[in-house]
């Protein structure tokens, strides 16, 4: 710190202003203690020595003018801010000879941590930024599902009931039929025991035509009923007007989800359901069917090379924590360049137009959004493992 | 005999509705209630034709051009409240599930395509059930009447709209003549 210090040149100094003032002086040091100069003098008035705001003592002379004063004040103060100048650069090379390499050193070291703090500062501005993309990217995606679905939804409400009114008056239709041909066989025995009556039946083949009419009936019963099973599961899964939370069995949602992906499977192949007990969970439920689905269709198209012998195996289990569901197939495996991938969008081995490479990594953002996870293994030739994980 | 109204913009399913009433009987609680069935495509003719033709039940359509199933039950409850009302529909989002029954107050929701055995037993039990509440009103107006509690002029006005909705809605002019409506006469 710079301050007044008694020295010989402060007592010439002492000497010279006492001649210049024309008056007694004194000079302090900034804690107040006479350095040079009259002892005994008036504390006050005096005049503050400063260099750059900083007093380094105060220059008391009670019989000169106060302009005079404050000018001498002045000249001191610059004398010694001149003086420490001197002092500090003949002084820096003497006192050490290594202070250059020294300081160069230090300037170094200063220099790097200020380049590691930006480093570092760059850095997280790079990663928010990347995080900030990766959001907006997944909602982005999420909202191109989330459209698709509701136009799905919206299609299959039209479908549903298009299709529901002739279905209904066919089957409602066949039904009454049935009862009618009771009507008809009723008669065909009330005509065979009339006179001549067995003969007229025979010549129309009335027997095998009422047999086969019955048959034939009950074929199409079938065969309506299915098609009626198959539009109330397509209103059922597009639910998409119910985005909202809701409590409910995971394995609901997976046994819709392995019916809609039983209907994609080739004749013969099979489809297991191992459905362990599990908690009702807090979920968005439309979202989980949809991930479930793209699972399991895919799975489905994994084994379509490998005709009746492919199966595909959906368990589920609690294990405490969480609901873990695993969707194993006995397909075609996938390579593991191709595995590193499964999950990035666009990213699909299918044929144009088959697939959008946008359903396993929609499945890993709604699992993800739901605080689980999803991890595939495979080997391919032998098959591939999905596990699904859904914490409590 | 119960008379029931249907209403569905699908001729087809009129007609097999028809074909089923017709061979089915429709039993309910030990009784048969054996049926005339009267069918519309058009919801606006139904309305017409329910003014005069008290029904005992009305089963429609949800989805129907021009008039939606339950705009068509809740004009069609303002002319005959006391006929129980069904909606049977291949498809209902849950809006329109909320107005049929807040608004139209329908008893039953029936989807398409049916069961034909819950459908007629269905339509049994809202007939047993609406004759027991008529029966029970009737009493109860008896009763009323004998206490004085209710006019026998109003008793009577009961009566006739029960026997012919619409009736004693006259539109009476400010000379005390009889207002027709004038919709009516066009059509003539």
């Amino acid at each position: 710190m710079l301050a007044l210090r008694p020295a010989k040149e402060v007592e010439e100094l002492g000497l010279a202003l006492r001649v210049l003032l024309a008056s007694p002086i004194a000079l302090q040091d900034p804690a107040g203690t006479v350095i040079v100069g009259t002892p005994g003098l008036a504390a006050q008035p005096r005049v503050a020595l400063t260099i750059d705001g900083q007093v380094i003592g105060y220059l008391l002379a009670p019989k000169a003018e106060a302009t005079m004063c404050a000018a001498a004040a002045q000249v001191i103060a610059k004398l010694w801010q001149a003086q420490a100048h001197c002092l500090l650069d003949a002084a820096a090379p003497v006192t050490d000879e290594q202070a250059p390499a020294q300081q160069e050193t230090r300037a170094d070291a200063a220099l790097a941590e200020l380049t590691a703090r930006y480093t570092a500062l760059a850095e997280e501005f790079d990663a928010r930024v990347a995080a900030l993309v990766k959001l907006s990217d997944e909602q982005q995606r999420q909202s191109y599902q989330a459209e698709r679905l509701a136009s799905v939804g919206a299609l299959a409400a039209g479908v549903a009931h298009e299709i529901n009114n002739p279905i209904a008056f066919v089957r409602s239709n066949l039904s009454t039929a049935e009862t009618y041909l009771v009507t008809l066989g009723d008669l065909a025995s009330a005509v065979k025991d009339l006179p001549g009556g067995e003969a007229v039946l025979a010549s129309a083949d009335t027997e095998f035509t009422l047999e086969d009419f019955s048959a034939l009936l009950r074929d199409s019963i079938a065969g309506i009923d299915r098609v009626a099973r198959i539009v109330n599961d397509l209103k059922g899964f597009s639910n998409v007007d119910k985005p909202q939370e809701d409590v409910v069995d995971i394995n609901i949602l997976l046994d819709a989800a392995c019916k809609m992906a039983e209907k994609k499977l080739l004749p013969g192949a099979r489809l297991i359901c191992e459905l362990g007990e599990l908690k009702p969970l807090l979920c968005l439920p439309g979202h989980l069917a949809q991930a479930f689905l793209a699972v399991l269709s895919n799975a489905a198209q994994a084994i379509d090379g490998k005709g009746t012998q492919g199966e595909l195996r959906v368990r589920s289990s609690f294990d405490g924590q969480q609901a873990i569901i695993e969707v194993c197939d006995n397909g075609v495996g996938i390579e593991a360049s191709a595995l590193a991938r499964v999950f990035d969008p666009f990213y699909t081995t299918r044929a144009v137009g088959k697939g959008s490479g946008l359903g396993l990594t929609v499945a890993r953002d709604i699992v993800r959004a739901h605080g689980g996870d999803i991890n595939f293994d495979s080997i391919p030739g032998i098959g591939t493992t999905v596990t699904l994980t859904l914490p409590e | 005999m119960p008379r029931i109204l249907i209403v569905d913009d699908e001729a087809n399913i009129l007609k097999s509705l028809r074909r089923l009433l017709a061979m089915t009987p429709c039993t309910a609680g030990g009784k048969i209630f054996p049926l005339t069935v009267d069918t519309f495509e058009d919801p606006a003719e139904a309305l017409e034709n329910a003014f005069g033709t008290p029904y005992h039940l009305v089963l429609s359509d949800y989805r129907m051009p021009g008039m939606d199933g339950v705009a068509f039950l809740k004009e069609f409850r303002e002319l005959q409240p006391n006929a129980a009302r069904l909606i049977l529909s291949g498809y209902a989002d849950l809006n329109g599930l909320i107005a049929a029954i807040n608004e139209a107050g329908i008893l039953r929701f029936i989807a398409k395509p049916w069961n034909d055995y819950e459908l007629v037993t269905t339509i049994a039990q809202a007939l047993a059930l609406q004759e027991l509440q008529n029966e029970t009103q009737s009493i109860a107006d008896e009763a009323r009447l004998k206490q004085g509690r209710l006019s026998p002029e109003d008793f009577e006005r009961q009566r006739l709209e029960a026997l012919e909705p619409g009736i004693t809605r006259v539109h009476w002019g400010p000379d005390g003549s009889v207002m027709l409506d004038p919709d009516a006469l066009n059509k003539d």
